[in-house]
């Protein structure tokens, strides 16, 4: 299997058309219920099993809860006009400190898919002259358009989605 | 909502780095989920109704089920599997995308989950010198990497969601 690069790692090219929104609306519409299939059949245990430090199936899912007040922060931002979108939280210590282990299965999901459609419904209300509204993104050092945000929340939501694959791989037995 | 870009209308540069392969696959892996939801509480009269010059959601499906027999089979190309002829021949014995219209909805959803599901597992077992792997594909007169055709296959499913909701948008 290829290695997964570093989200940290990643560079970003936001020169693709505005008309793109349509279709990466979809990718984020999906996502929760990927979530949900990709974890229905694990175990508690697996669920909440860490391998070499790194965050369990259930902390990448409350993970993705926890950043989406950003994505809706910068969504508001960017059509309020501002000049440099707010900085992200690169600690992750919303995640650290918020014991998702803790939490059961389907309230995490639907803590998820609640802030998920909530977000995607924002979107689907932009006409294109919002789409391609911009602001500078803080750690990128580069413009950040409203199709730009919306490009970059499903990258990241696949970028957990490979981590939580890789997490069911690692664990052998560890379906119900 | 946004107006969606036209497929024959996008531009495709490849410069992903092999890094972004495990992403690529977890798209290509969730399609099947986010078809079965889309569609789930369209009734069957939703299903066959063609919009003007386009496709009714049922051939939208079938489309996607042709796409990945030609995927399956490029990615035998890649691989050394199958000659380039082969290919072509391929094309040429799929079914035309209008003989889907009247069948049944969860059977095609089932065929694009197994198509799918099988494609998946062959692109977990490669390594990074196989999607690295630059070939030209000759029915799109195109030459890109196996890592590429990923993330163009995560393109294409992704035009169709789009289009998929729209459709389902007008019916209802």
């Amino acid at each position: 299997m290829v290695t997964l690069m570093r989200w940290i790692d990643r560079k970003f090219n936001f020169d693709f058309p505005v008309g793109m929104l349509p279709c990466i609306v979809e990718r984020l519409r999906g996502m929760p219920f990927r979530l949900e299939e990709m974890t229905q059949s694990l175990s508690e245990e697996a669920l909440g099993r860490h391998i070499d430090n790194g965050w369990s199936i259930k902390e990448h899912i409350g993970h993705l809860s926890d950043v989406h007040p950003l994505w809706d922060a910068r969504l508001e931002q960017l059509l309020s006009g501002v000049d440099e979108l707010v900085a992200a939280d690169m600690s992750n210590r919303k995640t650290q400190e918020a014991d998702h282990n803790a939490r059961a299965l389907p309230d995490l999901l639907a803590d998820f898919g609640r802030l998920r459609l909530n977000f995607v419904a924002r979107l689907e209300r932009l006409s294109d002259d919002d789409a391609a509204r911009s602001a500078m993104h803080p750690r990128l050092s580069q413009p950040m358009r409203i199709v730009d945000l919306a490009f970059f929340a499903a990258e990241h939501d696949d970028q957990h989605a490979a981590l939580i694959t890789q997490l069911i791989k690692a664990l052998p037995g560890g379906t119900k | 909502m946004a107006t969606v870009i036209k497929w024959r209308d996008r531009a495709f540069t490849f410069e992903a780095p092999a890094g972004l392969f495990p992403g690529f696959v977890e798209r290509l892996r969730g399609t099947p989920v986010r078809l079965e939801t889309l569609v789930h509480f369209c009734p069957k009269t939703s299903m066959t109704r063609r919009p003007v010059g386009g496709w009714c959601l049922n051939e939208q499906l079938g489309h996607l089920i042709n796409a990945d027999v030609v995927f399956n089979r490029r990615l035998d190309m890649y691989l050394e599997a199958a000659q380039p002829e082969s290919l072509i021949d391929v094309i040429k014995a799929l079914k035309e995308v209008a003989d889907y219209r009247d069948d049944a909805t969860t059977e095609l959803l089932t065929e694009f989950r197994r198509q799918r599901e099988a494609f998946v597992r062959r692109l977990e077992k490669l390594d990074e010198a196989q999607v690295l792997k630059s070939i030209e594909l000759p029915d799109i007169k195109m030459t890109m990497r196996l890592l590429d055709l990923a993330w163009f296959i995560g393109e294409h499913d992704d035009q169709h969601l789009a289009e998929t909701t729209r459709l389902i948008r007008s019916l209802s």
